[in-house]
C-alpha cells in the first residue's frame, strides 16, 4: 500500500498492477496504512463515516470522465490521488478566515463521499436499466453520455470548485485532477512543477519542456 | 496562571509592532517585559509543512484556533487574533510609504501633515527591514528615495514576472521589484526562500513572522509571554495621570481577574483593538475613555481603496512557481504634472503580478458544452496560449473625523464587553474625488494595455478601506490627536501606543513595515526612560 502514502508515486502497469490497485483502494476507504497526525484523524473519522465507494465502479467512471489522453496509467494515478485526497479529508474542518472581514470563522463541508457514492451507485441503476448492463460493461462513449445527462440534471457549471464542494462525483474528481500541479505541467507542455518548493534560482527561467514519455504518462 | 504581573514594561498584544518593541527594549535595556495577548500561542513552525499541505490539499486553516470565537470588531477587521497577530498570515509585503504621505497638507493643500517626516522615519525603516530582513531593489530615486540599501539583494525575478515587466515598461512608466520580508539568503537564523509560493503558511521560515521573535527572546528569558490573557481595562493611579495597572483575565478562569502592573504600558493591540480598549477603559476622571481628552480616540480610521482588474496579455506564461511575487511602481504617488494632471488630488501605487485567471480548466466552453475527456483538455490548451496578469492600484483616501471605531453597548463578547464597529467615511475632498480618481487607474490600467498588448477581463473598485490603520492618531496638538510623534499618549506619560493606530494616513502602499518602523521609534523614546 506504499502508494497511498504518495499520490505523487506513478502506478505499475498491466493487469496485475491494476487488479492490486482495485483491491488495495477498496480498503483505503477501511484503511490507511500508518496514518499520522491530521492524516490519522481524518481516516479515523472516515472511517466513521462508512465510506463505501465502489471502486472498480469509480474506475469505469474516470475512464469516461478523465482525459484519454492520459492512459491507463494515468487514469489508475488520478483515482490514486483521489481515493488519498478522500481518505485525508477532514469533515467540517476550520478554514481560514479571510482578510479585512469580521464574519465569524466558517468551517468546511461534510464529507462528499457519501454523496457520491450514491450518485455512482444511480449511474450505474440507470446504465442496467437503460441499456442491459452496468456501466463499467459500457463502451466509454456511452458512458460518457450518461455521465453529461446526469451533469446536465445536476446543473453544474463551468467553473471548478475545490473538490469538497462538488456537487456531483464528476465535478470532485476533475476537480481534483485538474488542480494537480502535473495535470497543469501536461497542458503547459512544461515542467512547472507548481506548488513545489524549489531553490530560489530555478523560477527565474523559463520551464522546462515536458520530455515525450512524461507527456504521454 | 499568575494573578499578577508585574514588569517595568507591559505591553499589550503580541502582533508585528509589540514584537519590534519587545525586541528593542530587550537589547537596549535590562528591563523586564511582559507581553500580554488575549489569542492562544501557535509556535507550531515545526510542523508547517504538514499544515501547508493541509491547506493546499483541502483549504484548510493553517493556524487552527487563531482566532477568539464572537470577539469580533464589525467591518474591516480581520479575526487573527493569536501570538503574532495577522503577520502570521501576512504575504510578507514591505514598501515603504512615499515622503509625500507625510506632508499632504504641505504639498496638496489635502489632510494633514503628520508631525514627523519620512527623513524622521528613514532610520527605523532601515531597523525594521534588518530585524524583519527585507529583500528589495532600488527603484527609481525620485520615487524611491532610500538612505541605505536594502539588507538583501532581491529575490530572483521570475520568468513570468520578467516578461510582465516588459510588457508593461512598453507604457512608459517605471516599474520595479515589490520588496518583501522573504530572505534571499539566510537571515537572522531563518533560512533562505524556497519560493513555495504559500506565503501565508510559508513552511521555512524564510517568511517573516513575530513568532520568531518572541520565541527568541522568550528563550533567551528576555520576556515573559502570557497569552489567552484578555485585558480589559487600563486603570490611571489614584493621584495621577499616569497608568498604574491593567485589569485582565485569563480566558481559561474568566472569573479570577488578573491585576498588570508596570512602569511602562505599551499599547500594541493593533488599530482596532487598542482604541477598542482605551475606550473600554472609560471611568472616572476619564469620562470618554483613557487617552481620550481630545475626544480622537477612535476617530480618523484611516486606509486606502484599490482598484483591481485582470488582464489578458499576448504571451505565454507559466503560472504556478512565485505568483506572490510582484511588481511595483510607486510613479503616481510623486507630486508632478504626469501624476496629477488636472491639478486633483490623486496618489496611487501600481502592482503586477501573474495570474491564471481566464486561463484555468473549466467544465463548460463559452457556448455551454460540456467538456469531459480529452475536450477539457484540449480547451485548457488552447486558452493558455496567452497568459493572463493581475493589475491593482491602491490610492489614498483622506479620512474624515468621522470614519471611526465606536462601541456597540448591545454586542457583547463572552465576557460581557461591549464589542467594536468600524465606519469608513471619506473627508469630503476624497470622497468628491472617488470617482474621478477610479476613472483615472482605469485609464492607466488601459494605457499599459494599449502600450503592451492586451485585453481587461475584469475589473472591480473596493467598497471598504485596505491596510487600515488610525484610530489614535499622533499629532503635536493635543486637542486633536492622542498620541505624540513618538507615540506617547498625550494624556498620560506612562502610555505608549505603537504602530498602526498612531498613523495619520495611510498614503498607497502596503502598511506592515511602516507600522514596524513606527514602533521601533516609540520604542527607541521608551528606552530612554528605562
Amino acid at each position: 500500500m506504499d502508494f497511498l502514502m504518495s499520490a505523487d508515486t506513478p502506478g505499475g502497469t498491466g493487469p496485475s498492477s491494476r487488479r492490486k490497485f482495485l483491491k488495495t483502494s477498496g480498503a483505503v476507504v477501511a484503511a490507511v496504512a500508518a496514518p499520522t497526525g491530521a492524516v490519522a484523524k481524518a481516516a479515523q473519522e472516515s472511517r466513521s463515516l462508512n465510506l463505501s465507494l465502489d471502486l472498480p465502479l469509480l474506475h469505469a467512471f474516470a475512464e469516461a470522465v478523465l482525459p484519454e489522453e492520459i492512459g491507463a496509467d494515468g487514469v489508475r494515478d488520478a483515482l490514486r490521488d483521489f481515493v488519498t485526497w478522500m481518505n485525508g479529508f477532514e469533515p467540517v474542518a476550520e478554514l481560514p478566515h479571510p482578510y479585512l472581514s469580521s464574519v465569524e470563522v466558517q468551517y468546511g463541508p461534510p464529507h462528499p463521499a457519501p454523496r457520491w457514492a450514491s450518485q455512482l451507485q444511480a449511474l450505474d441503476l440507470l446504465a442496467t436499466k437503460r441499456h442491459g448492463s452496468g456501466l463499467a460493461s459500457l463502451p466509454v462513449d456511452k458512458r460518457r453520455e450518461l455521465i453529461a445527462a446526469d451533469l446536465e440534471r445536476h446543473d453544474v457549471d463551468g467553473d471548478l470548485p475545490r473538490p469538497a464542494y462538488a456537487g456531483h462525483v464528476a465535478v470532485g474528481l476533475l476537480a481534483r485532477f485538474y488542480s494537480r500541479p502535473r495535470t497543469a505541467d501536461l497542458a503547459y507542455g512544461a515542467r512547472i512543477n507548481a506548488r513545489a518548493c524549489r531553490d530560489l534560482a530555478s523560477g527565474a527561467t523559463m520551464p522546462e519542456p515536458l520530455a515525450t514519455t512524461e507527456a504521454q504518462n | 496562571m499568575p494573578k499578577v504581573i508585574e514588569a517595568d514594561v507591559a505591553i499589550i498584544g503580541g502582533g508585528v509592532s509589540s514584537a519590534m518593541v519587545a525586541e528593542r527594549v530587550a537589547e537596549d535595556t535590562e528591563a523586564s517585559i511582559a507581553v500580554i495577548e488575549a489569542g492562544n500561542r501557535i509556535f507550531d513552525f515545526e510542523n508547517r509543512f504538514n499544515t501547508r499541505r493541509r491547506f493546499l490539499d483541502y483549504g484548510e486553516n493553517p493556524y487552527q484556533g487563531d482566532h477568539i470565537p464572537g470577539h469580533s470588531c464589525k467591518n474591516a477587521q480581520s479575526r487573527a487574533m493569536s501570538v503574532g497577530g495577522l503577520a502570521m498570515h501576512w504575504g510578507g509585503t514591505t514598501p515603504r510609504y512615499s515622503p509625500e504621505d507625510f506632508r499632504l497638507r504641505s504639498l496638496f493643500g489635502v489632510g494633514t501633515d503628520w508631525p514627523i517626516s519620512y527623513d524622521d522615519l528613514q532610520p527605523f525603516y532601515q531597523e525594521a527591514e534588518e530585524r524583519i530582513g527585507v529583500a528589495g531593489e532600488q527603484g527609481p530615486p525620485e520615487y524611491d528615495p532610500r538612505s541605505g540599501g536594502y539588507p538583501m539583494e532581491p529575490l530572483p525575478t521570475s520568468y513570468n514576472l520578467g516578461l510582465a515587466k516588459e510588457w508593461a515598461e512598453k507604457s512608459g512608466i517605471p516599474y520595479w521589484r515589490n520588496p518583501v520580508s522573504k530572505n534571499s539568503r539566510p537571515w537572522r537564523g531563518r533560512r533562505e526562500c524556497i519560493r513555495c509560493d504559500t506565503c501565508s503558511i510559508c513552511p521555512t521560515g524564510a517568511k517573516y513572522s513575530p513568532d520568531f521573535t518572541f520565541r527568541s527572546l522568550l528563550e533567551a528569558g528576555r520576556i515573559t509571554l502570557h497569552d489567552r490573557t484578555m485585558v480589559r481595562r487600563l486603570v490611571p493611579t489614584a493621584d495621577s495621570d499616569a497608568i498604574g495597572t491593567a485589569d485582565a483575565f485569563h480566558r481559561d478562569d474568566p472569573d479570577d481577574p488578573v491585576t498588570i502592573r508596570a512602569r511602562h504600558f505599551v499599547l500594541a493591540a493593533g488599530y482596532a483593538w487598542s482604541s477598542h480598549l482605551l475606550l473600554m477603559s472609560a471611568g472616572g476622571r476619564f469620562p470618554d475613555g483613557i487617552a481620550n481628552r481630545s475626544g480622537t480616540v477612535g476617530r480618523f480610521i484611516t486606509g486606502h481603496r484599490w482598484v483591481n482588474a485582470f488582464v489578458s496579455v499576448p504571451m505565454r506564461l507559466y503560472p504556478g512557481v512565485y505568483g506572490s511575487d510582484s511588481l511595483l511602481s510607486k510613479r503616481f504617488q510623486h507630486k508632478d504634472d504626469e501624476a496629477q494632471p488636472d491639478g486633483k488630488y490623486i496618489r496611487h501605487d501600481l502592482r503586477i503580478w501573474e495570474s491564471d485567471v481566464g486561463k484555468r480548466a473549466r467544465l463548460r466552453d463559452d457556448n455551454g458544452n460540456l467538456l469531459l475527456g480529452d475536450a477539457a483538455l484540449n480547451d485548457w490548451r488552447r486558452r493558455i496560449e496567452t497568459g493572463s496578469l493581475r493589475m491593482r492600484g491602491y490610492y489614498d483616501v483622506i479620512p474624515a473625523r468621522e470614519s471611526a471605531l465606536t462601541l456597540e453597548p448591545n454586542r457583547k463578547n463572552a465576557w460581557g464587553d461591549p464589542l467594536p464597529r468600524i465606519d469608513f467615511v471619506d473627508d469630503p475632498v476624497s470622497a468628491e474625488l472617488r470617482g474621478y480618481t477610479e476613472a483615472k487607474i482605469e485609464e492607466r490600467f488601459r494605457r499599459i494595455l494599449t502600450a503592451g498588448g492586451g485585453a481587461m477581463l475584469n475589473i472591480s473598485f473596493a467598497s471598504d478601506y485596505d491596510h487600515p490603520g488610525g484610530g489614535c492618531r499622533m499629532g503635536d496638538d493635543p486637542d486633536d490627536s492622542v498620541v505624540d510623534a513618538w507615540g506617547r499618549a498625550h494624556d498620560h506619560e506612562n502610555l505608549w501606543i505603537a504602530g498602526a493606530p498612531t498613523i495619520v494616513g495611510s498614503g498607497c502602499n502596503n502598511g506592515t513595515l511602516t507600522f514596524a518602523a513606527l514602533s521601533l521609534r516609540t520604542a527607541s523614546r521608551l528606552t530612554g526612560e528605562l
